[in-house]
């Protein structure tokens, strides 16, 4: 229900939690009115027992709208999340989120005998994750930028270390690549290999082929993932051979150590 | 190992069969093209058929079987039993042979096009033998974009249509000339020569498919480029 959900607010262009949380809240207030309205013609004629089913769906509505609400609210859109990357974009500043952007293109312009307008790529940086119940630290992957390029989701993205990719380029520290042949191969080895639920796999987008998780690294700490994927099939890591993608990070490290991000 | 195989295996009891015209038609246009172009396949040295199914290179390019080593990555496709002889069988990606560096004088592919891409590409050139060559045949991008937008179907996938009267979806990587060509370049291969072929006259019966895509572009069915004869080589 609840990915249901997810799926139809991403589909209308909600992104943000107050987006999401004031949408809720315009259901519940027009599924109320318009119980209200309903309770109040059927009393005028005498149908009191027809009148408790509107009067049921106002109690439902409000029930929803004081309580279930916030529920879902903070399933779908962590305020965490939007905190963390509140936060982090106020230090970086426009400029620099802007920086990093143009440094993404001009990598995938330098990615060789491929068809560069279909590749996509953005940058991922290690975040504290509120503590699991026994109080141990945990750390994920919080996508700091919206992705450049035709396809992907927006930025705000939160990714466990131990899925996806990027979750495995921040733990081997080494450049990690994988291609699949189709979509069928996406979904079973995103849940056999990289650590996502059916349910979850069932909600990523499984049109690319080929992708490239290069990890960025600052004084022998993983700091952060840059990321990049193709529709075209086997595309890398060939094409990115002759890019030295270690030196390009560099780069971005550079931009994140100015805004005090690393 | 079910990356791309599935599709295969349910297709290879029939694959060979007349009643994929398709199929028949790109064979009869192959003979022709290789005809046109003969390939300059070392006299000597292992040959790799990758995509092999029952095997082709000799009835293509007559090559003696003691030097063919078959690759598929379908089971089933290396079990029909009604096939060329071989040295070897092997199943495996083509993507990612399990074998050692500049092994082939020669790896050979027809209908390439499930596994086609730069990974398929490099892993040829490092089982080569300096002076060895690449030869495959594709489909080309004329004929089968146009097809697949018009049936609708994914851009990256082929659709089969069994006896049985099923759909088998199959991955198929569509790359024009010019694009092959650079993936190549990139490679390290030289030599590269990269022709286009049509339907020969003789060709009866016509896939459907095929008269389709020439009647929306209102040319004979002889005048559309249906697949790509790629020769390349390692220095």
């Amino acid at each position: 229900m609840l990915t249901i959900l997810t799926k139809v607010t991403k589909t209308v262009g909600i992104r943000t939690r107050r987006q999401f949380r004031l949408t809720l809240r315009a259901v519940a207030i027009i599924i109320g009115a318009c119980s209200g309205y309903a309770i109040a013609l059927l009393l005028s004629k005498q149908l009191l027992w027809l009148s408790t089913i509107p009067f049921t769906i106002l109690l439902l509505s409000t029930f929803f709208e004081f309580i279930l609400a916030d529920l879902i609210a903070e399933h779908s859109h962590p305020f965490d999340t939007e905190k963390k990357l509140d936060l982090l974009e106020r230090k970086l500043g426009d400029r620099a989120v802007q920086s990093i952007s143009q440094k993404l293109e001009r990598i995938i312009m330098n990615f060789k005998a491929c068809d560069q307008s279909k590749i996509s790529g953005t940058v991922h940086l290690q975040v504290e994750l509120s503590p699991s119940p026994e109080g141990k630290l945990r750390y994920g992957l919080l996508q700091l930028t919206n992705y450049v390029g035709p396809r992907g989701g927006s930025k705000g993205r939160i990714t466990t270390l131990d899925q996806g990719v990027i979750g495995r380029c921040a733990r081997t520290a080494r450049i990690e690549h994988v291609n699949f042949a189709a979509e069928a191969e996406y979904r079973n080895r995103m849940v056999e290999e990289f650590g996502f639920s059916k349910e979850e796999a069932t909600l990523h987008t499984a049109i690319a082929r080929s992708y490239i998780a290069i990890p960025i690294v600052k004084e022998s700490l993983i700091v952060g993932v840059l990321y990049f994927f193709s529709t075209e099939p086997q595309v890398f890591p060939i094409a990115a051979r002759d890019t030295n993608l270690m030196e390009q990070t560099k780069d971005l490290l550079d931009v994140l150590r100015t805004a005090s991000i690393v | 190992m079910d990356k791309h195989s599935l599709g295969y295996d349910v297709l290879a009891p029939e694959y060979y069969n007349p009643f994929h015209k398709t199929c028949r038609n790109f064979d009869l246009t192959t003979v022709k093209a290789i005809e046109d172009n003969p390939a300059a396949i070392p006299d000597d040295g292992l040959v790799l058929e990758v995509g092999c199914g029952r095997g082709r290179c000799i009835e293509f390019l007559s090559i003696e079987s003691t030097r063919i080593v078959q690759l598929d990555y379908s089971s089933k496709m290396l079990s029909i039993e009604e096939r060329e002889p071989s040295l070897l069988r092997m199943q495996a990606d083509a993507t990612s042979v399990p074998i050692y560096k500049e092994q082939f004088s020669a790896v050979i592919g027809f209908l390439v096009d499930p596994f086609l891409g730069l990974n398929f590409i490099s892993e040829a050139f490092r089982l080569l033998t300096p002076g060895g060559i690449l030869f495959f045949s594709t489909p080309t991008e004329e004929w089968g974009k146009p097809l697949r937008d018009t049936l609708e179907i994914e851009a990256s996938f082929s659709c089969f249509l069994t006896e049985d009267g099923n759909t088998v979806k199959v991955a198929s990587t569509l790359i024009s000339d010019e694009h092959l060509n650079r993936m190549l370049q990139h490679i390290g291969f030289t030599n590269i020569n990269i022709t286009s072929h049509c339907l020969p006259k003789e060709a009866d019966p016509i896939s459907p498919d095929i008269q389709r895509v020439a009647d929306e572009k209102g040319i004979s069915v002889h005048n559309l480029p249906i697949i790509h004869l790629v020769a390349a080589g390692k220095p």
